[in-house]
């Protein structure tokens, strides 16, 4: 099993797909940062509000939310490559069995998750820093749970998408798949889940499930680290009651998506030994 | 544990895809210590059937083993068998040597090996560039050391000619021949019967998924014979004869001529002179191994025994 892990390892960093995937996801998360920082310290100078806004903390988990796209994409791709490139005979060759061979893709995927989502929370945090003008920072503790809780995120998003990729083969349908549901197909799901009253569902669904579980605790904490003042005014209360109340506990949603996790991996086992390499 | 006696079963294999039958029936054995050619046209089901034993394409029914288990119960797989397939490849933008030790590190095997291996198939000086630089005949090389990273006992190789210069199907002659003769088994494929007539000790040859004709591909040699053509002045009398002589086995082609199976002009020739016959005509017909090849691949001859009288 070490031997495969490290032959999966050695895969994943002799060709340019690990840095062309990770690279994005961490801009994405520094614009998004620095631009909430910024937009927060705008606050200082309207009266009423006199002071910063932690507006960096939930920009920041959403930035980290979709880099996570990222992270599921190298897997997609890193799995299905092995098909594409016919390299999978060889890998079936000299592997005990499919399972194996998936499992070690597990492993060594999940740890590049975590490295795409360490890398994101250390340039969301340069972007932070940068975007404040180093003043104003949010809360130390809460900027670290959401750190935590992004990376969590990417390994998952990354075991995802190694298990669709094991599952659909073709890499052109799991990478389009994979797009079209997350950024278009589930959004389309929900608004008519919605309009036929069902406002309870969507949160169950996979990509919102794997979302919430970084931005329902991102808002929590944004909402909770707001000075009292600003909490009870009449246009915060409102606004933090509709963005936080629909959505299960951050927790909840993470082990949602663990569930969609385990399935798409079980889907990719089942369909990877019947597969026949022609 | 396999017994690692480095032979290959084929036990009633079958394979369906959907209403396609690749391969019915099939059986035959692979000894250690020689190369087997594995032949047939193409199409034939030589690909599936060697999927097959490696554990890729999953049998409708029938069974393989290669040293006693079927190829997922081996235990690391690589250090028993290696194969060169025709669909097996590389990224196009990994190196060779990268994408060796790939590999190496999935079958537990240190790095050193790596070197040997492309020192063996002449790739150490290219190691570094990238697969997609390749040229049909370096990939073929690639692929020979992919297979060969475990030391294996048993080599597969699916149409291993294909794309080779002639320099380079020469080295892989002799190779297979000395992996063979120390105590190894090799069993390659090919749809041309004088690619690796020089190359193979045993055959297994098949067509439209069934096998044709197993053994050693002397015994094929041997078994074709040649025949003499001869047209007479008095058929009738020339066969009297020559059934005199003791040659039973005449035949009446359609214009008119006889061919005697089993002999030689100059035998012929004497029977019809002490006969007073006279001859028009004579020539020795050599049967050739691709003929024979062509007859027992095309599906109108089933058994080997039927070659003797086949069409002229």
């Amino acid at each position: 099993m070490n031997g495969l892990v490290k032959a999966e390892f050695r895969k994943i960093f002799s060709t340019n797909l690990w840095w062309g995937m990770l690279i994005p996801g961490a801009l994405i998360t520094l614009a998004f940062a620095a631009g909430g920082a910024w937009i927060g310290s705008l606050g200082v100078d309207i009266q009423d509000i006199d002071q910063q806004v932690p507006l960096a903390l939930p920009m920041f988990a959403s930035g980290m939310t979709f880099g996570t796209l990222f992270a599921a994409l190298v897997g997609v791709i890193g799995v299905t490559g092995e098909y594409r490139h016919r390299t999978i005979t060889t890998t079936y060759l000299t592997s005990g069995s499919r399972d194996s061979v998936l499992v070690a893709k597990l492993i060594a995927y999940a740890a590049l998750g975590g490295v795409y989502g360490v890398t994101s929370a250390v340039f969301g945090s340069i972007g932070a820093v940068l975007g404040s003008g180093g003043e104003g920072f949010p809360s130390v503790v809460s900027w670290l749970a959401i750190c935590a809780v992004g990376v969590v995120s990417s390994v998952l998003w990354a075991l995802f998408g190694v298990g669709l990729g094991a599952a659909v083969g073709n890499q052109l349908g799991a990478v389009l798949g994979l797009l079209l549901y997350t950024q278009l197909v589930e959004g389309a799901l929900s608004a008519i889940l919605r309009a036929q009253g069902a406002e309870e569902v969507p949160p169950f669904l996979p990509y919102t499930a794997g979302n919430d579980m970084t931005m329902d605790l991102a808002l929590n904490l944004f909402f909770g680290d707001l000075p009292e003042r600003l909490a009870d005014s009449p246009l915060v209360a409102p606004l933090r009651q509709a963005l936080t109340e629909g959505a299960p506990i951050w927790w909840a949603s993470a082990l949602i998506f663990l569930g969609y996790t385990l399935l798409v991996v079980l889907a990719g086992s089942t369909v990877g030994k019947q597969r026949d390499i022609t | 544990m396999h017994d690692g006696t480095g032979r290959i079963v084929v036990q009633d294999l079958t394979k369906r895809f959907g209403p396609v039958t690749a391969v019915q029936d099939l059986s035959f054995t692979v000894e250690p210590g020689s190369v087997t050619g594995f032949l047939g046209p193409n199409g034939a089901g030589k690909t599936t059937t060697l999927r097959m034993l490696l554990g890729l394409v999953r049998p409708t029914s029938g069974g393989t083993t290669i040293n006693g288990l079927p190829f997922e119960r081996l235990d690391n797989p690589a250090t028993v068998v290696g194969a060169v397939l025709e669909a097996q490849s590389f990224h196009p933008t990994r190196s060779a040597r990268a994408h060796l030790r790939c590999f190496a590190a999935a079958a537990g095997l240190p790095d050193e090996r790596v070197e040997q291996v492309l020192a063996l198939v002449g790739l150490a000086t290219a190691a570094n560039r990238r697969a997609g630089e390749f040229s049909l005949g370096m990939r073929q090389r690639l692929a020979l050391a992919t297979a060969l990273l475990g030391d294996p006992q048993v080599l597969v190789l699916d149409e291993p000619a294909n794309g080779l210069d002639p320099e380079g199907i020469a080295w892989l002659r002799t190779f297979m021949q000395s992996f063979a003769r120390s105590g190894r088994t090799v069993l390659v494929s090919s749809h041309l019967l004088a690619e690796v007539e020089q190359t193979v000790d045993q055959v297994v040859i098949i067509s439209a998924g069934q096998t044709r004709y197993q053994g050693p591909l002397e015994n094929l040699r041997k078994s074709q014979r040649s025949r003499v053509l001869v047209q007479p002045a008095d058929a009738h009398a020339l066969v009297d004869a020559l059934r005199e002589a003791g040659l039973t086995d005449v035949e009446t082609l359609r214009d008119g001529r006889l061919a005697v199976t089993g002999s030689h002009t100059k035998q012929v020739a004497d029977v019809a002179l002490a006969a007073g016959v006279a001859i028009y005509g004579m020539q020795e017909e050599q049967a050739d191994l691709e003929r024979m090849f062509l007859q027992l691949t095309s599906g109108e001859q089933g058994q080997i025994g039927g070659l003797g009288g086949g069409a002229a």
